[in-house]
């Protein structure tokens, strides 16, 4: 699973740096293509997913600890979490296309679609194994216990890991 | 100890965005990537040289775009 979470961070990685390069190479296209991005709604992914990441590591402490119930709790708390950040992502999106930005206006929203995109697609991915493991913890004897709560956490924390240089690559001001 | 991490995160989040300047908010960054790698990931619990070879990749990543979007 690590190396799974190694590969990915580094694809992550590439991306950033392909963020970077625009913002230092056509900063008058990142500049107004940032003037149009919310940062307000950039805290609130932030913090979607940082409370969603803090109670899936509480859901698997208390897994560990055989506290299914209470564990089935924090992993419901964390898919919830999750939605909200889909939702809001969601929103984000369908406002953008309303007022006419998506892919092919310019590189900078090219590149605000396909980063954002390819990390909406692990966490839509990351929300369905928090909800398929949340639903079972206590009620299924899992074949591999540690791989699969402990890994399952593991991407989702990734997705974390991931938005933390996303946003302000996106949102931050030079 | 958990919570104290999700509290330093959120705090981070909030300081970043009203800071709103590009390498802050990177380093903010690396640090919020440290403190989910260390408590929620449990790297703490972990080898010293697995601790090492995240805090050093999160270093090396906040650096390389620091330096490639710098103008």
């Amino acid at each position: 699973m690590w190396m799974v979470f190694a590969l990915e961070i580094f694809a992550f990685a590439m991306m950033f740096v392909g963020v970077a390069y625009l913002r230092r190479t056509q900063p008058a296209v990142f500049h107004a293509g940032q003037s149009v991005l919310d940062a307000r709604m950039g805290l609130g992914l932030t913090l979607s997913l940082v409370t969603s990441g803090w109670l899936t590591a509480e859901g698997v402490h208390a897994f560990r600890a055989s506290r299914f119930e209470r564990s089935r709790r924090f992993y419901g708390g964390a898919a919830l979490m999750g939605l909200v950040f889909v939702g809001l992502k969601i929103a984000e999106y369908s406002s953008k296309s309303r007022a006419g930005y998506g892919l092919g206006v310019n590189d900078f929203w090219d590149l605000y679609f396909l980063a954002t995109g390819f990390h909406f697609i692990h966490v839509l991915v990351g929300l369905g194994l928090i909800a398929y493991v949340g639903a079972r913890v206590g009620k299924t004897t899992f074949e591999d216990p540690e791989t699969t709560v402990g890994g399952t956490a593991l991407f989702w924390h990734m997705c974390d890991l991931a938005w933390f240089f996303l946003f302000p690559l996106f949102f931050a001001r030079p | 100890m958990r919570f104290i991490a999700y509290l330093v995160l959120v705090a981070a989040a909030v300081v970043a965005v009203a800071w709103g300047v590009l390498l802050p908010a990177l380093v903010l960054g690396g640090i919020k990537a440290c403190v989910v790698g260390f408590e929620f990931m449990e790297l703490r619990t972990a080898h010293i040289a697995h601790r090492i070879v995240f805090a050093l990749g999160v270093a090396a990543l906040v650096l390389v775009l620091s330096l490639v979007a710098s103008p």
